[in-house]
């Protein structure tokens, strides 16, 4: 679906991230995770064909990134910002510009793509808030209007950046569902998350950024570990087991005795 | 029916009775009665009228004033609206970016200079194909100040726009100094009026108005997801850059035509688009639609004003009236943001 090779992307002069490669195949779920500035959400914005690159390659769907129109490449990749300012539109005003992508110039909004944003809006529970002013609205709301926006595009690929962060435990679990959801449909999706917990429960595989590189790249099972995690994140972390669903947890202990020393050099990619 | 075409509606049934009524007062005293079969034999409604001097000031005068204030007003909100999306900037319109002034000084130097259009483009009249001229580059001038820094914040860019106007009204009073001896040609230039305005005038300006409504009508949409930023427009699938150049295109041909038959005249396209945002929300489309209408009528009857106020016939530029209602707004919209920030 998305493949990366070599890429470096900076602005104001600063590399952010350098010689970041990997692929995603059609249908995947994968988490990227790393520390604050990382250049996590650069990568998702570099992605997204917002950001130009410094050297190295992205193909989107067979074609070179920078080939594609803008129409044609929000066609095939769409994405929820981590930051967004609401604007002074309506709801559905803002949800029917996800299918900004699929209008012809001079043909406008269809009945159909009306009725797509809405349908979007109602799988992120916000129907209720169509006709409500995107700027009056709480952040929580606001973020799902931006997934809803993003669902409206009907893309192959889903570019997320923190879609589910300040959302009560609830719509973060019925977002998480949305996702596994649209996923099991066939839906690729790259999703930045802060959340450790929910990243190994909606993914199955896991990149970690770390200074602008790609430090780790595998399987949840295999690289959220508490070796692994420790060493990225620069804090003691343990991990244990979900007690229903059975996928690694990590714990954060402030306050704890320190911890054995051990366990140096996990392995790396990349 | 929806908020906003219901406005629509109200707006725009107001316009022709604002016309009729904008007919009936002035310094000649003529009745109501007259005014009214004079104006009903230029639709063909009423026999043609008894005295043709009459007929002469309702229709010649009055009327043609009417609809070019209407016509302006309609073309300065419009700009207001492009920029104020554009630039993501509720202090923005084609006065407070010292468009207009740009305007007004590209229209100066070509009437100083003699200047003609250039063969390519059969205009009957250059003004406004220079007008325009002058407010883009203005416009490119004051984005390039404002932007020196690293981001377009909302003060700088007034700032900015400011500065350029006043530098620009100097150069006006520069060129008129040099040009004539009276003060008459400056004051219209720098506080506009439509003293002396007719048909001709409406003619030359109906194409620009015309072009530049339908570019923003066409590119609402656009406008709408610009109005969320650029990053957001990239994600979405909006080549940003070439919209926005379009609608700075179509804001500025809106301006350049006004300014050329009407002067400058301020805070016309700062209002109005805020009290239409205020009643049926920023969609950009309604809010075009809506704005013009509503500029039209605001400047129609300033202009109904400006020539009634004073006694005697003497006229006020209308200029004035619309800084005297626009600069306390103005400081009310800058107060509220520094509050919401």
């Amino acid at each position: 679906m998305i493949r990366l090779e070599n890429v470096s992307v900076g602005h104001g002069g600063r590399a952010v991230l350098q010689d970041v490669s990997f692929h995603l195949a059609r249908g995947e779920a994968v988490g990227l995770l790393g520390p604050n500035g990382s250049g996590k959400t650069t990568l998702l914005l570099t992605l997204a064909g917002a950001l130009p690159l410094l050297s190295g390659r992205v193909t989107l769907a067979g074609k070179p990134l920078d080939s594609l129109r803008p129409r044609e490449r929000a066609r095939l990749a769409a994405s929820v910002p981590q930051q967004a300012a609401p604007p002074e539109l309506r709801v559905l005003s803002v949800a029917l510009m996800g299918r900004y992508a699929h209008t012809s110039f001079l043909g406008g909004y269809t009945e159909e793509d009306r009725a797509k944003a809405g349908n979007a809006l109602a799988e992120t529970g916000c129907i209720h808030l169509a006709q409500r002013r995107a700027d009056r609205l709480s952040g929580g709301e606001w973020r799902r209007v931006l997934l809803a926006r993003a669902l409206a595009q009907e893309a192959d690929l889903l570019l997320l950046d923190e879609a589910a962060s300040g959302l009560d435990p609830a719509r973060q679990a019925e977002t998480a569902e949305l996702l596994l959801r649209r996923n099991a449909a066939g839906l690729t999706m790259l999703s930045a998350i802060h959340d450790l917990n929910l990243a190994a429960l909606t993914c199955r595989r896991l990149l970690f950024l770390k200074n602008g590189r790609l430090a780790l790249d595998g399987a949840v099972a295999d690289v959220f570990t508490e070796e692994h995690l420790s060493e990225i994140y620069e804090t003691r972390i343990l991990v244990s087991r979900h007690p229903l669903l059975g996928a690694p947890q990590a714990h954060l202990a402030p306050g704890a005795p320190a911890a054995p020393a051990g366990g140096s050099g996990p392995g790396r990619t990349g | 029916m929806n908020n906003s075409s219901r406005t629509a509606i109200l707006l725009a049934a107001a316009g022709p009775v604002s016309l009729i009524l904008a007919c009936l007062p002035g310094p000649a005293p003529i009745p109501v009665r007259e005014v009214l079969s004079i104006l009903a034999s230029a639709v063909g409604l009423a026999p043609a009228p008894a005295d043709p001097a009459l007929a002469t000031v309702v229709l010649g005068i009055r009327a043609a004033r009417a609809v070019l204030a209407f016509g302006v007003g309609a073309a300065l909100s419009l700009a207001g609206v492009a920029f104020q999306g554009i630039l993501r900037n509720p202090l923005a319109d084609p006065f407070t970016l010292g468009v207009s002034t740009g305007a007004a000084f590209g229209a100066c130097l070509a009437l100083a200079l003699g200047l003609a259009a250039p063969a390519f483009l059969p205009l009957a009249d250059p003004l406004p194909f220079f007008g325009l001229l002058g407010a883009f580059l203005a416009l490119l001038a004051v984005l390039g100040l404002a932007r020196s820094g690293r981001e377009l914040k909302r003060e700088t860019l007034v700032l900015a726009g400011v500065v350029t106007a006043t530098f620009l009204s100097a150069c006006i009073a520069l060129l008129k100094a040099l040009d004539e001896s009276t003060v008459s040609g400056l004051v219209f230039w720098i506080m506009g009026s439509f003293q002396g305005r007719g048909w001709g005038h409406v003619l030359v300006f109906l194409p620009y108005l015309a072009l530049g409504a339908g570019l923003i009508l066409c590119f609402a949409r656009e406008l709408d997801i610009l109005s969320m930023g650029s990053t957001q427009a990239r994600l979405l699938g909006l080549s940003a850059d070439r919209s926005r150049l379009v609608l700075l295109l179509a804001g500025s041909l809106l301006s350049g035509a006004a300014v050329a038959v009407s002067g400058v005249i301020g805070f016309v396209g700062l209002v109005v688009p805020h009290l239409v945002r205020r009643v049926q929300g920023g969609e950009h489309r309604p809010l075009a639609v809506n704005a013009a209408l509503l500029g039209g009528l605001l400047l129609l009857w300033s202009d109904v004003l400006a020539r009634t106020l004073l006694p005697g016939g003497v006229e006020l530029p209308v200029g004035v009236l619309t800084a005297l209602l626009g600069g306390p707004f103005f400081c009310l919209l800058l107060r509220d943001r520094r509050e919401a920030a």
